[in-house]
């Protein structure tokens, strides 16, 4: 009976321990005073995810395989008819930049580079379903650094996924703009008038952009593409983020309500490209 | 002792990149279940000493670092309920279904309180369940219906994670 009570008493005094142990990293970790360990974390199971991500892919190409073929070749005929009406597009797309560097020089612009990006492969999401970050299979051997912004394209357009918020040797954390933590200054491309997107937690909740002046009321219509603005400087100017699929105006409040629902499906986002900015480089590295 | 404890944080680290990988594939609303709660429930449960709670932890750590979780916070979570588990070691007789369904949907109610409490300790950094959000009641559900064939898999594997006296 005693030893029981003994062996009773050494398991809990055990496990109180741990608890404490965990609950003094989690103090230490939301000060911001831990990084190291989570990379070592990152960088080690990463390297899990990376075989497990290659292996399913490996089991649903082989079985799709059969599928896919059918579908390429639908797609390959749909694609010669595109190259045939692109082929006649870019003649005409070359006159018009001719006509608009001309102009450009004229109002004295000077043609700004677009950003370098690299590309990376989703190969994981958060195991945890409060958060909703994923892992991308590039990390600081890529040139990665933390606070770069991260691009899709989909459907031919570009659109705004989030940044990096950790990385590992060969793989990096992204958060996505749903994401709670995710700040984004942004811009209505139409009425120009400035906001703040603040993700709502999950992709299928729409984005809320707050402090848009009331004034932008009659201005905004349903479906105003929303870009970022630049203000902020993790995210270069002119990238989609959403389209405005609502509009509150609250009394209580001093400015407009948006609701946006974003540009990319994060759903069936396989591929991304981190870009790589001078800007968010040096503060990565610091 | 040792080998078994490698053995039950090898398995337990490859269920956590399982849920991060191929599960995937069958969220629902982008909600998986939490195969390696249940995997330490299960330990935890069946095995007496710390070995539930210690891989809990360790395994914990791990997961942190691959979550935008704070570091600590499923080191906690998962020692902590490895310790509730481990509390309950053998006062029950576990039949197929009813009650690894018990263990699942009672541990992911048990995880949302330790994240609400948390929550309200560490304002702001922590996030935790909306309790009428159908986050917590689809994983709650998802891991009661997964917990019985989780459990039926890690009984084959008894020998190698449970010591001879408690099998």
């Amino acid at each position: 009976m005693a030893q029981r009570y003994r062996s009773a008493t050494r398991r809990t005094m055990g496990s109180a321990l741990l608890m404490a142990v965990s609950l003094i990293t989690l103090v230490v970790s939301t000060r911001s005073l831990a990084g190291f360990p989570e990379r070592i974390g990152l960088s080690v199971l990463s390297f899990l995810q990376r075989g497990f991500d290659g292996a399913g892919q490996f089991v649903s190409d082989t079985v799709n395989s059969i599928a896919e073929l059918r579908r390429l070749e639908e797609s390959h005929r749909e694609l010669l008819k595109r190259v045939e009406n692109l082929g006649n597009l870019e003649r005409s797309y070359a006159d018009l930049k001719r006509e608009n560097d001309r102009l450009k020089e004229q109002l004295g612009f000077l043609s700004s580079a677009k950003y370098a990006s690299v590309s990376a492969k989703i190969i994981a999401r958060d195991p945890e379903n409060l958060y909703s970050t994923f892992v991308l299979n590039k990390g600081a051997l890529h040139g990665i650094v933390k606070n770069q912004a991260v691009v899709a394209y989909q459907n031919g357009i570009e659109g705004l996924v989030g940044r990096v918020v950790e990385v590992g040797r060969t793989s990096c954390v992204v958060a996505p703009i749903y994401d709670t933590s995710a700040f984004v200054a942004v811009k209505l491309e139409r009425s120009r008038y400035d906001g703040l997107a603040v993700g709502a937690g999950t992709s299928e909740a729409p984005i809320i952009i707050r402090y848009i002046k009331k004034r932008a009321k009659d201005e905004i219509q349903f479906g105003d593409l929303v870009v970022t603005s630049g203000m902020q400087s993790l995210y270069p100017p002119g990238i989609s983020i959403g389209r405005v699929t609502k509009l509150k105006d609250l009394d209580y409040l001093t400015s407009l309500e948006l609701e946006m629902e974003p540009i990319i499906d994060f759903g069936r986002m396989e591929y991304v490209f981190i870009i790589r900015n001078e800007t968010t480089e040096l503060e990565g590295q610091e | 002792m040792l080998r078994r404890w490698l053995l039950s944080f090898g398995l337990i680290s490859i269920l956590i990149v399982i849920q991060s990988t191929w599960l995937d594939h069958i969220a629902i609303y982008s909600v998986v279940p939490d195969l390696s709660l249940l995997a330490i429930v299960y330990i935890s449960f069946k095995s007496p000493g710390l070995q539930g709670q210690s891989v809990g932890f360790a395994t914990g750590l791990l997961q942190d670092g691959i979550s935008a979780a704070p570091f600590g916070l499923n080191a906690f979570i998962k020692t902590s309920i490895g310790w509730l588990a481990n509390l309950l070691s053998g006062k029950f007789y576990i039949d197929k279904i009813l009650m690894p369904a018990l263990f699942g949907f009672v541990a992911t109610l048990a995880k949302a309180i330790y994240l609400a409490i948390l929550a309200t300790i560490f304002s702001g950094k922590i996030l935790s369940y909306d309790l009428f959000g159908r986050v917590l009641w689809i994983e709650v559900a998802y891991n009661a219906v997964v917990a019985p064939v989780l459990f039926l898999l890690l009984n084959s594997l008894d020998r190698f994670l449970i010591p001879l006296e408690k099998r």
